[in-house]
């Protein structure tokens, strides 16, 4: 017995240690840091002693919490004060994503994946914010104290009480696009406490559930391993496996033998000698001053020689005693309950994410922008454009996103970001392809989403898409112009009953005459969100103003620009541009005659607004001319085809096309057209984007008129609106009109902006030109339901069929015909997409189940990886020809160690090198992946155990040729006896068997066991009593199992001696 | 029952109760499972007594008047031995001195102890073949046939037919020759069958080019057409001419074979004492059916199947006859010429699906026209008893021990019976019934010449007698409509009986209740109790406590010993009060009873065991709660609660026990879990939270100075607890070598630095910042004997570096310094130091 002074001077050398480590200013005791201790403890002292500590710790413990009168009250639980305007924000953006649904620029798939990110996110802000807050402020604050020192509950319940509740699912396995705000604190109303019972509900029902699966899964283990003891100490293996000696590893060297005799300039270990905690410091030391060499040879359970038992050596040491395993000791059943035993603690999901998964950070990594600033890349960039459902609001209109493949070249690019003044504050190369998200040229706010590279493990594995079904919201008739033709982005119709009418008449008034074109649009017409109707120029009733020329705009040219071909518009002499993508030919029009056309494979559209993007491809072709207004650009697979429509501001009658490409003989071709005076009105109106000069006014070309920009930075919106609603004018007083509304002026530096209202949710949007007194006026609907079908237009009124226009992506697989009628609720059609994004989550008790029932998991096939390692070593013996094995041959060889390897060899001897390789890898694999299983719950199991299952999983052994034996083809045998079997063959001089590992779930082991007794019990009593009967198999009783049915000593624990 | 029957591979002799008795005295060595012949179920079942009597055939359906002389019944006491200990039924006993006589002349039953009749099994005999509901799906598989004639056949709308009965005592005969037998038979068989469409084929045969490749085709064909194992095939097989194409392929697997079987043996023949030979065992089999098979013409159900499996076996004792030629190398003795060389070899080849149960039957010696039942083994009576509820003949009707079976008894008036002896019943009544019926009307069934419609007009009477003696079987073994509904035929559920609720055999061995997992895997326990546990924080590790009552009744039977070797009286004395002497709890009790517990180990379980920490033991102290009172350290390895949980308790007896229990079991013996290797007595919850509590710190930039700390230690305020102080402490204390790290990064109030002495140089440290690596190399400097010690003082301007070198050791030893702490830690210092 050691002095208590020695004691408190131990556990104060402890603490000494981890503040060391930790760098803080004082270590607080928690119960990570007190399982350290005591851990360090147990090692140092002698059992009397660590008990004795062990009493005097509780002791103490207890009487300093009486002494703290530790009490929680309602006091205690202080809301989160930033909460609201946290809710408020993202409140905010999601009205402006479901804005963008109204518009049809996303799809409801993309809308419900954006909303389900953005809540998470939320919750994790607030569970971060949630911890700064008590670490820093209140240390001393119950709550606090209970959850960061591990006595009780957990960071997730303490922001249920504090925090947001979050996202629940509903009965059906769905997220509820309802959110639950409120906290345990604050209280919640009352269809929010309706959505969170099905949560609660279902808690009781799993754990009830999840005892059962459990309890099964353990039952199966036990069957599996049940006859496993020690039996002998050596079974001299002459192969092992060979560990690598770092920091990582070094947790899994505890416990293990050595195979051969190792020495070094430092140390010399003798072989058989176990590898303690000590000499595991050692070795790391000793490893310090050399290079080369970084592993030992160890003996491991997937490698002992013995069929029904294990011995010693090969066992290691018992983790329970920490000493050499003692001989009859029941490992088997040991290994099967510490890993059923915490089966209770795992969960039992598996996820339904719509998406949320694939992209989640396990598979992506993102950056984000530490600065505000704009973008500047320092090489052209080279990809595809994919609609991606991360949609930034203030950014593009079409969330359309780069997706970068490394060319020949590698894929090095170059984000800049500068700052107003043009000083650099951020670069970044990326090397891996992936999402890009930002533009030359943008503005940047801190904290966006510039790239998102994808994780090189991700990458690997094979992609399969699925479908997910989508069901109609409203009932009406299916309208689908081109059904057929059905690709990207291309609206599918339904049409309700509703029919509306729209007087134009009110826009009269006593100041303003107004000039009104609506001949644009015809009967049978489809209407959607985006489509500008009218557009109506007017003059001030004073003699300022004065309109020459009625104006005719289509906007519509903007929706043709999205891949369709839509060149029965071009009616008017102007200069439409065409696309054909069916097909593939891109037309150019003007008036009206076909001026030119191209075919090409594969037309991706890429829409640029600023200058820069300009001198990417002139740097390499020609110094052009910098233009100032790039307006379209084609990017063909090899050939770059630029479209560009100029504007000289000097001249301006004058456009220019340049056409190029970039094949060997690079041409320039230059099409010229004739300055006429309608042109001019294309340059002024039709801009199909309003460039970002944010030099020169910050907010100036932000419009509704074209109405899916928004580029108002968010708060500006906010506010915007406010004052819109605060000033209200009544049409009503100033001219007769029969509809009300509110008509408002907003300033800003040089631009007036005036919003005329017919109904509150349709707007009209003005803008003064900056050659005075003329106004621009479009038309369009901002929130409002009117879309549809062009019953009628004269000219005073509208009257329109109401309709839905739904986008859906190019693969998806509808359900209905055209001109089906289809009812709320009813299944419309099934998109289809990528199997990692819609991935279900297999995580818990069912990950594990698959992994040991054989079962093919996603992203993990065991059952075909044993088979492609076991190849893959039958061509490194040359025994196979195969020409392209995906193996990394490096990670595969690092594993075992191979006594006596000869080259030439039999084909027994190769079948059993291949079997013995691919065995021990691929149970090293599994193992580390069931126990990354456990570790995500904080249950840490030692390999030792799952090993020991796996390598009574692939015990056995299917025929491929039987040789002279009597075997028969297909036949599952013991790999030993066969082993055995050709030995003797051998010496006969008879043809060998040959054979491949296969790997077996856990029941179909069990039920292909010789005893009778283990296999009867376990399940299918009646074909396993027809299996024994007709092959007349023999039961040694050889396990415990048996001899408890029999009544007979078990072979096990004392009994192994009688 | 036939393939229940696990027979120790020692000892095989003829005497079953003889085997009984050596079963349990013998070490059991191994088990084996398989398919018997009927000759072995009647000579299992049977008893040939010392008066020379041979008993075990059941014969009366009856079986509640036990008390008959001579009947044959289910209950019987001749067969299955007396019903009271070493009486007959005439109420003789037996007499000691004149052992000879072992039976009662009167009433002809043995004088043998009762429980013999929970051991002692009987048969019945069927005068038809039926088919085992085990085997249905094999059948089909095994002979190869389409399942709807296989079907048609069970139901019994079709029949198979043998034109008379002296052709088919010949084909079992004769069975060496058989080939040339079976090749007439089938010709026979084809002008009655019903297929003519290859008929066109055998005309045209000339027609066709007599080429290899197009016989082979033709072959291949009729196997399509007609199943590898039907009498065409080999119709076909003879008109070809060019047959010997397939020999080729023979030699290879007859080596295999061979060679699988040399090694079968190896391993098989040091536990096998019966060596008989495969044609000798053939002959047997073939023997027996001889006599077996009766006169029926028109097989119908397991009869017509047990006939196409007799014709198989025939084919496979050819087989076998070329297998043992080649293994003793007898190339040249082989006619290679012979006809049906090649034949033998597409069986096998053709065969691959069930190759691996061809395989097995050769080697392992089962016919398989034992799936067809001849005899039917009767269970021990005590194992399907009777209860008679009224209670006048309980001792006659059934003994004890024999509860188990309660769960499938049905009840009938006053007695209780279970279910299976209704299905032996059932299958005697009916056995006998169609056998009485058939041997009154021979005349159908030796016709000569087949008139169909003659039988057509008759056949109903078959399946009308036929039919519920397979009912009554099938549902005697397997019962479970699921497994028989498998089938498309949805006729095949008529073998059941009808409106039968009651438990079948397979039913009673099945699932989480049957008798296996039930019964045999899991016992109930003496010498055990249970309680609500609560906790005891001042209890040792290895202790727990239980409460006094539980200890008596637990402790009771070696109460009475200690009392017994004191030559105390109490408990004899009072035995008729001892309970209220005993529940006093008088200081005698309780002292004896601790000397007891002394050593006495207990084990105690939590009810979810999930793994083995879910059971120690532990050294038991005597408490006067009414729980069991728990250490807190050991609750996670339990995963217990206070919160109402309840354990059990168990003693161990023997001292063998005892000793695994305390050296085994331990609680101080679970340190590590076995899973991770990790420790598990670990202090939890509110522990930590007091210890978190005080070492807890506020990191208030502002501190006092010890002006009245020591008046708080001594007063305990909490409030202060976090708040950090300076202390001034003198080096010699303990405080100070341990506590003297938290210095390095603190600010020192300038007027303290001046108390600071005993450094030799103190260095301004303005440029750099103080990082790790300068305390490392600090530390290095230490350890070469540069300097002894080091300290950093933090001013709000500079940063000063106080060095001592190695010329003034002695500056930590007698000098006050200040330090930094919190009054929770020095409380935590003080609390560790008592």
């Amino acid at each position: 017995m050691i002095k208590t002074s020695q004691i408190a001077k131990y556990i104060f050398l402890l603490k000494k240690a981890e503040f060391i480590k930790s760098e803080k200013k004082h270590v607080i005791l928690n119960k990570t840091t007190l399982k350290k201790m005591v851990f360090i403890l147990q090692n140092k002292y002698d059992e009397q002693t660590v008990f004795f500590i062990l009493e005097k710790l509780k002791e103490i413990g207890f009487h300093l919490a009486t002494q703290s009168g530790l009490s929680l009250g309602i006091d205690d639980l202080k809301s989160f004060p930033d909460k609201k305007k946290l809710i408020t924000e993202t409140r905010t953006d999601l009205n402006n994503n479901e804005e963008h649904f109204l518009l049809q620029n996303i799809s409801p798939l993309e809308k419900s994946k954006y909303l389900i990110t953005k809540w998470n996110d939320v919750n994790n802000f607030i569970i971060q914010r949630i911890k700064k807050v008590f670490l820093k402020k209140e240390p001393l604050n119950p709550l606090a104290l209970m959850a960061f020192s591990g006595a009780r509950g957990n960071i997730s319940q303490v922001s249920q009480l504090i925090g947001l509740r979050g996202l629940m699912t509903d009965p059906l396995g769905k997220l509820v696009e309802f959110p639950i705000q409120g906290n345990f604190r604050e209280g919640m109303t009352l269809t929010e406490y309706f959505i969170s019972c099905y949560g609660a509900r279902k808690g009781l029902v799993d754990t009830a559930l999840r005892t059962a699966t459990a309890g099964y899964l353990t039952r199966r283990l036990v069957y599996v391993v049940q006859h496993i003891f020690i039996s002998i100490e050596d079974c001299n293996v002459t192969n092992g496996i060979s560990v690598e000696i770092n920091e990582k590893s070094s947790n899994s060297l505890i416990g293990l033998t050595l195979l051969k005799n190792f020495y070094n300039k430092n140390i010399f270990i003798a072989k058989n000698t176990i590898i303690s905690p000590t000499l595991v410091k050692l070795l790391l030391n000793s490893y310090n001053y050399l290079s080369h060499k970084k592993s030992i040879v160890c003996r491991s359970i997937l490698t002992c020689q013995l069929q029904h038992t294990l011995c010693q050596f090969c066992y290691g040491w018992d983790n329970a005693r920490a000493k050499r395993v003692a001989i009859g000791e029941a490992i088997g059943i040991i290994a099967a309950q510490s890993i059923g035993e915490p089966g209770t603690q795992l969960t039992l999901r598996t996820f339904h994410t719509g998406g949320v998964g694939g992209f989640s950070g396990a598979n992506w990594i993102s950056y984000n922008s530490p600065f505000d600033g704009f973008i500047k890349f320092k090489k052209p960039v080279i990809g595809n454009i994919l609609r991606s459902w991360i949609v930034m609001p203030h950014y593009t209109s079409l969330n359309l996103v780069y997706k970068l493949t490394p060319s020949f070249n590698e894929l090095n690019l170059t984000l800049f970001i500068f700052d107003k003044l043009k000083n650099e504050l951020y670069n970044k190369t990326l090397k891996n392809e992936g999402l890009l998200f930002v533009r030359e040229g943008d503005f940047i706010k801190k904290g966006q989403l510039l790239f998102s590279e994808i994780n090189i493990n991700f990458k690997n594995s094979n992609l399969l898409k699925t479908y997910i079904p989508y069901y109609s919201l409203e009932t009406g008739l299916i309208i689908s112009p081109k059904l057929a033709l059905n690709k990207y982005l291309y609206p599918l119709w339904i049409f309700l009953f509703n029919i509306i009418k729209l007087n134009l008449d009110s826009l009269n008034s006593k100041k303003f005459t107004v000039y009104k074109n609506y001949s644009i649009l015809e009967k049978n017409d489809l209407i959607d969100l985006k489509t500008i109707l009218f557009e109506i120029h007017f003059i001030q009733k004073s003699k300022k103003f004065n309109l020459k020329k009625q104006e005719y705009l289509l906007y519509q040219n903007l929706k043709m620009s999205l891949c369709k071909s839509h060149y029965d518009y071009s009616t008017y002499k102007k200069l439409n541009v065409a696309f054909q993508q069916n097909n593939q030919k891109l037309n150019f029009f003007y008036n009206k005659k076909l001026k030119s056309s191209l075919v090409s494979n594969n037309i991706n559209l890429l829409w640029t607004s600023s200058s820069y993007s300009i001198n990417i491809l002139t740097k390499s072709i020609f110094n052009i001319i910098v233009f100032e207004y790039l307006y379209l650009s084609l990017l063909i697979k090899n050939k770059y085809i630029l479209w560009i429509l100029s504007k000289n501001l000097k001249k301006k009658d004058k456009f220019h096309f340049f056409k190029y490409t970039s094949t060997s003989s690079s041409k320039i071709e230059i099409f010229r057209l004739n300055s006429k005076k309608n042109s001019l009105n294309i340059r002024k109106n039709k801009l199909f984007f309003y460039s970002q000069n944010y030099k020169k006014n910050k907010v100036s070309n932000i419009l509704f008129g074209n109405s899916i920009f928004l580029k108002f930075p968010l708060k500006k919106i906010n506010t915007f609106f406010s004052q819109i609603k605060q000033k209200t004018i009544n049409l009503k007083e100033k001219k007769t009109s029969n509809v009300e509304g509110e008509f408002i002026g907003f300033q800003l530096k040089n631009n007036i902006k005036f919003w005329y209202s017919i109904s509150p949710n349709s707007l009209f949007s003005f803008k003064k030109d900056n050659k005075k007194n003329r106004y621009n006026f479009n038309f369009i609907r901002k929130n409002s339901n009117i879309s549809g079908f062009l019953v009628s237009n004269t000219i005073k009124t509208f009257t329109l069929q109401k309709g839905i226009p739904l986008i859906f992506p190019s693969d998806t697989i509808y359900h209905k015909m055209e001109k089906d009628f289809i009812f709320k609720n009813e299944l419309l059609c099934s998109f289809k997409s990528l199997k990692p994004e819609t991935q279900d989550i297999i995580q818990g008790i069912p990950r594990v189940e698959k992994l040991l029932e054989g079962r093919p998991l996603p992203f993990y096939k065991p059952k075909v990886e044993l088979y492609k390692i076991w190849q893959f070593f039958l061509k490194n013996l040359g025994f196979l020809k195969i020409k392209n094995s995906l193996f990394n041959l490096k990670k595969v060889e690092s594993k075992v160690y191979l006594n006596n390897f000869k080259p030439n060899l039999n084909i027994g001897d190769i079948c059993y090198l291949a079997y013995f390789h691919s065995k021990s890898n691929f149970g090293l694999d599994i193992a580390s992946i069931i126990s990354n299983v456990y570790l995500q719950e904080g249950v840490n199991i030692s390999f030792k155990h799952i090993e020991l299952i796996v390598r009574e999983l692939t015990s056995l052994v299917e025929i491929i040729n039987p040789g002279d034996s009597g075997f028969i083809v297909k036949e599952k045998i013991h790999w030993l006896l066969i082993y055995n079997y050709n030995k003797r063959l051998k010496s006969l001089n008879l043809k060998e068997i040959s054979y491949m590992p296969i790997f077996l779930g856990m029941t179909e082991i069990t039920k292909k066991k010789n005893s009778f007794g283990v296999a009867g019990s376990f399940q299918n009593l009646r074909e396993i009593i027809i299996d024994h009967t007709f092959t007349r198999k023999t039961d040694y009783l050889l396990g415990l199992h048996e001899n408890v049915l029999f009544n007979k000593i078990i072979p096990a624990g004392t009994g192994f001696f009688f | 029952m036939k393939y229940f029957i696990i027979r120790s591979l020692i000892n095989k002799s003829k005497n079953f109760y003889n085997t009984i008795i050596k079963y349990n005295k013998t070490k059991l060595f191994a088990l084996e499972l398989s398919i018997i012949s009927p000759q072995e179920i009647q000579n299992s079942a049977e008893y040939k007594r010392e008066d020379g009597s041979i008993v075990g055939k059941v014969e009366d359906s009856t079986f509640y008047d036990l008390e008959k002389v001579n009947n044959k019944n289910l209950f019987s006491q001749q067969i299955f031995g007396p019903l009271i200990d070493f009486t007959c039924a005439c109420g003789k006993k037996l007499n000691r001195k004149n052992k000879e006589i072992n039976v009662c002349t009167k009433c002809g039953i043995e004088f043998l102890p009762s429980s013999i009749r929970s051991k002692r099994k009987g048969y019945i005999k069927l005068n038809y073949a039926m088919l085992h509901p085990f085997y249905i799906d094999y059948c089909e598989k095994l002979l190869m046939k389409s399942k709807k004639s296989l079907h048609l056949l069970l139901n019994m709308d079709s029949f198979f037919y043998f034109p008379s009965y002296k052709n088919w005592v010949n084909f079992l005969s004769e069975k060496n020759h058989i080939y040339l037998f079976l090749l007439k038979k089938i010709l026979i068989y084809n002008r009655y069958s019903y297929i003519y469409k290859y008929s066109t084929f055998f005309k045209n045969r000339s027609k066709f080019p007599n080429n290899k490749k197009m016989n082979k085709l033709f072959f291949y064909n009729a196997l399509g057409f007609y199943g590898l194992n039907s009498r065409k095939t080999w119709t076909v097989l003879d008109f070809i001419k060019g047959y010997n194409f397939f020999l080729g392929n023979f030699s290879k697997y007859y080596k295999k074979l061979s060679w699988y079987a040399y090694q079968q043996k190896i391993s098989l023949n040091k536990y096998k004492s019966n060596n008989i030979s495969i044609n000798n065992f053939i002959d047997n089999t073939f023997n027996f059916y001889k006599n077996e098979v009766n006169s029926l013409c028109f097989k119908v159900g397991g009869d017509g199947i047990e006939m196409f499996f007799l014709q198989d076996m025939a084919v496979y004792s050819i087989i076998n006859k070329f297998l043992k030629l080649r293994v003793l190398k007898l190339n040249n003795l082989i006619n290679v010429n012979n006809k049906y060389y090649g034949k033998i070899n597409t069986i096998i080849q053709n065969s691959k699906n069930y190759q691996y149960y061809f395989k097995h039957f050769y080697l392992k010696k089962i016919a398989p026209v034992w799936m067809t039942l001849r005899r039917i083994p009767v269970l021990p009576p005590n194992l399907r008893p009777i209860l008679d509820l009224s209670g006048k003949n309980y001792q006659k009707t059934a003994s004890s021990g024999t509860l188990l079976f309660m769960r499938d008894i049905m009840h009938e008036g006053n007695l209780f019976i279970s279910d299976i002896n209704t299905f032996y019943r059932e299958i005697i009544i009916h056995n006998k019934k169609a056998f009485n019926f058939f041997s009154s009307l021979p005349t159908l069934y030796y016709l000569n010449e087949l008139n169909i419609e003659y039988v057509n007009s008759k056949l109903w009477l078959l399946k009308y007698y036929l039919m519920p003696i397979q009912k009554s079987i099938t549902s005697l073994f397997d019962k479970n409509p699921e497994t028989i509904n498998n089938f498309s035929n949805k006729k095949f559920t008529d073998l059941i009986l009808d409106n039968v609720k009651p438990t079948s055999i397979l039913d009673s061995l099945k699932g989480k209740y049957g008798k296996i997992r039930f019964n045999l895997l899991g016992k109930r326990v003496d010498y055990s109790g249970r309680s609500v546990i609560i906790s005891a924080p001042h209890l040792k590790i290895y202790e727990c406590g239980i409460p006094y009552e539980m200890a008596l009744t637990l402790y009771y039977p070696f109460l009475s010993e200690y009392f017994y070797k004191k030559n105390n009286n109490i408990l004899k004395k009072n035995y008729n009060k001892s309970e209220l002497v005993l529940y006093s709890k008088s200081l005698i009790f309780t002292k004896s009873l601790q000397s007891i517990l002394l050593s006495h180990p207990i084990i105690i379980n939590r009810a979810p065991t999930l793994h083995r920490l879910g059971i120690q033991s532990f050294l038991p102290k005597l408490t006067h709660s009414k729980a069991i009172e728990l250490h807190p350290l050991v609750c996670p390895a339990f995963n217990a609660d206070f919160d109402g949980d309840q354990m059990a308790i168990h003693v161990p007896i023997t001292e063998i026990a005892k000793l695994e229990a305390i050296q085994l079991m331990a609680s101080s013996l679970f340190v590590y879990a076995p899973a991770s290797g990790l420790p598990l007595l670990i202090p939890t919850q509110d522990i930590i939270l007091g210890f978190n509590f005080y070492t807890n710190d506020l990191l208030l930039k502002t501190s006092r100075e010890d002006k009245s700390i020591k008046q708080a230690m001594n007063q305990g305020f909490i409030n202060e607890c976090h708040i950090p102080y300076w202390i001034k402490i003198n080096t010699k204390d303990i405080f100070f070598k341990f506590l003297a790290y938290p210095l390095r990064n603190y600010i020192i109030p300038i007027e303290l630095q001046l108390n600071i002495k005993g450094f030799s140089k103190i260095i301004r440290l303005n440029t750099f910042k103080v990082t790790n690596l300068v305390f490392d190399s600090l530390d290095l400097l230490i350890k070469k004997n540069y300097i002894s010690n080091w300290l950093i003082l933090n001013n709000t301007k500079f940063k000063y570096l106080l060095i001592s070198f190695l010329q003034n050791k002695n500056l930590l030893t007698n000098k006050q310094v200040y330090l930094r702490t919190t009054l929770g830690n020095i409380y935590f210092n003080k609390y560790l130091n008592l």
